[in-house]
């Protein structure tokens, strides 16, 4: 009885609090937030008893992260992950302005491997495109200069070619 | 997206790979033409990507290869894959792998050059991590100098070496864990002609199409082994039981011994090959972890032989998958089926025949009874040969067979596939 108490305390104590930007809390275990490198590194010099701000990150998005890194710290089956993966990107590009902060936050909080998730995913939406159909579907705006155009296409005329 | 640094939009581009499509995409903006020069990782040439490459010269291809590739900085995997009627010159090859050498981790080409260009010469040996080359020579290998320290995938398709050039190659890879020789080429020194191959990376090997008698490999973590079309007196694997997967097909072998790597074998899927079961059965039994097997198009050297159902059920206790897919001789069936040691884990069977018979229907049956908690039954047939009106009568037969049997197994989801 007197181990498992300890253990169950044990897991107590790997619990960690996240706090987005807009102030919303996440309790979560250790081991899911350290799948973020940059948690891993704050945890590892400030410890786990107070709550760490992620400031730049909103409250839907690190649910949505964290949501990631907790399926991801389980160790199952690949073809499970890949599945769910799937799932999670099928549901996150559904909104470009939310699949954008994703990309920001999973970046700049470091989880390799969710970044290159969503590369993949964003790449996949670049295929057998013009540079206009990219500008408008992701709100880009054209500041290359007439030069620099011009320098593109007898460079790379090949790529525009219509077929 | 303007908040998105420029290294993300790199990493976003790195996974587009088609290089007229990365070229696209560096003209939306002036981030993401740096993104492309400065943090592109991966540039894919594919005569499959892209139509246009089919009505382009080989000069013009060329060209714009080039221009592409030095645009870059920090290209870590160059793809270059056209169709076979091209034939680059050897200056421009040389260019790119010259340019790419210091930062390439993984190199595919499948163009011949004119004259031939050495490409282990020339690309870049202390990163690379992957190596896939097609049609191409390898020759004078030096393992004095041509090191590769961190490969550890090594494909060889349709390439011209020697013997000596090919063992050389191999010592030159001392972390190489997959390796994949099609079609090669070989000259061989001596009249008897014979590989031995020994590593204790290795991890996965794929041998097909090769001239060669003998092979002895001898890799102590070993986990894949697939023979493809090979003609051989001897096939020999000297290991510490690693292996976890064993595939043979089309493969004609005097000897095959793989002696004591059986014991962790998770999956075994031999077809369009002759087995003498009471060796295979030999050479099998200790595999009591097996949760696939796939028999197919298998004949038996011995006319009075069939798979022994009773002895795989008892020696592979925790099958999940088993296919059989072989023709049935008349009167054997019943000596296949004798016992009643159930395939306890086996969820999904698969049976095929190449001729019917009549005998077909009595196997499904006889199987479905054995497996007891069986969730799919997928049934193989070739329909080509069903010509004459007994064949057309004998299918209906057995299709009014099935449908009266799986009344009484309707939780076994049952498919059919025909040929």
């Amino acid at each position: 009885m007197a181990t498992i108490i300890t253990k169950e305390q044990q897991e107590k104590e790997k619990m960690v609090t996240l706090v987005s930007s807009d102030s919303e809390k996440f309790v979560v275990e250790q081991k899911v937030a350290e799948k973020s490198h940059v948690i891993k590194m704050v945890m590892n010099c400030c410890g786990i008893e107070s709550p760490i701000p992620v400031r730049r990150v909103k409250g839907d998005i690190l649910k949505s992260i964290l949501e990631y890194c907790e399926k991801h710290s389980k160790g199952e089956a690949q073809e499970v992950m890949e599945k769910w993966d799937k799932e999670y990107m099928d549901k996150a590009e559904k909104d470009l302005v939310f699949f954008h902060d994703l990309m920001l936050a999973s970046h700049f909080l470091h989880i390799q491997e969710l970044v290159d998730l969503i590369a993949v995913t964003f790449a996949g939406m670049l295929k057998m495109k013009s540079p206009e159909e990219i500008r408008q579907k992701f709100n880009i705006n054209n500041d290359l200069t007439k030069e620099q155009e011009e320098h593109i296409m007898t460079t790379f005329g090949w790529a525009f070619q219509p077929i | 997206m303007e908040h998105l640094p420029v290294e993300v939009v790199g990493n976003i581009l790195s996974h587009v790979g088609a290089a007229r499509d990365v070229v696209i995409a560096s003209m939306t903006c002036r981030k993401w033409r740096e993104a492309c020069r400065k943090h592109l990782q991966s540039l894919s040439f594919n005569s499959d990507d892209w139509q246009g490459y089919r009505d382009l010269t080989t000069s013009q291809i060329e060209i714009l290869i080039t221009q592409t590739i030095f645009q870059t900085m920090g290209l870590q995997c160059l793809s270059i894959h056209m169709d076979d009627k091209h034939k680059f010159s050897a200056a421009p090859v040389i260019a790119w792998l010259m340019y790419t050498r210091e930062t390439l981790r993984n190199l595919h080409y499948n163009v011949r050059t004119t004259p031939n260009v050495y490409i282990l010469e020339k690309c870049g040996r202390h990163k690379l991590e992957m190596l896939e080359l097609d049609h191409n020579t390898i020759s004078g290998v030096d393992p004095s100098y041509q090191r590769f320290p961190f490969l550890k995938v090594l494909s060889l398709r349709s390439v011209n070496i020697s013997a000596l050039d090919l063992s050389l190659l191999f010592a030159a890879c001392p972390g190489i864990e997959v390796l994949t020789l099609d079609h090669l080429e070989i000259v061989w020194s001596d009249a008897q002609p014979s590989m031995e191959l020994c590593s204790s990376t290795l991890k996965s090997i794929y041998i097909k199409s090769l001239g060669v008698d003998k092979i002895v490999l001898e890799a102590d973590n070993l986990e894949s082994l697939h023979l493809h079309a090979l003609n051989l007196d001897l096939f020999e694997l000297i290991g510490k039981g690693s292996l976890k997967h064993l595939r043979i097909d089309d493969v004609s072998v005097t000897h095959l011994d793989i002696g004591d790597c059986t014991e962790n074998l998770e999956a075994v899927d031999v077809s369009n090959f002759t087995i003498m079961w009471p060796k295979f059965y030999q050479m099998m039994s200790r595999a009591s972890k097996l949760r696939r097997l796939r028999l197919w198009s298998v004949v038996f050297d011995d006319d009075d032989e069939i798979v022994d159902l009773e002895t795989t059920a008892v020696c592979f206790p925790h099958l999940r998958h088993l296919s059989l897919g072989y023709d049935l001789k008349d009167g054997l069936l019943h000596y296949g089926l004798q016992g009643s040691s159930p395939f306890e884990n086996v969820l999904v069977l698969e049976l095929g025949w190449a001729v019917i018979s009549e005998q077909f229907g009595h196997l499904v049956v006889g199987m479905i009874e054995r497996c007891p908690n069986l969730k799919k039954l997928v049934i193989h047939g070739v329909l080509s040969d069903v010509k004459t009106r007994e064949e057309r009568q004998l299918l209906a037969n057995f299709t009014s067979f099935m449908v009266c049997l799986m009344r009484k197994y309707v939780h076994v989801d049952l498919q059919f596939e025909y040929e």
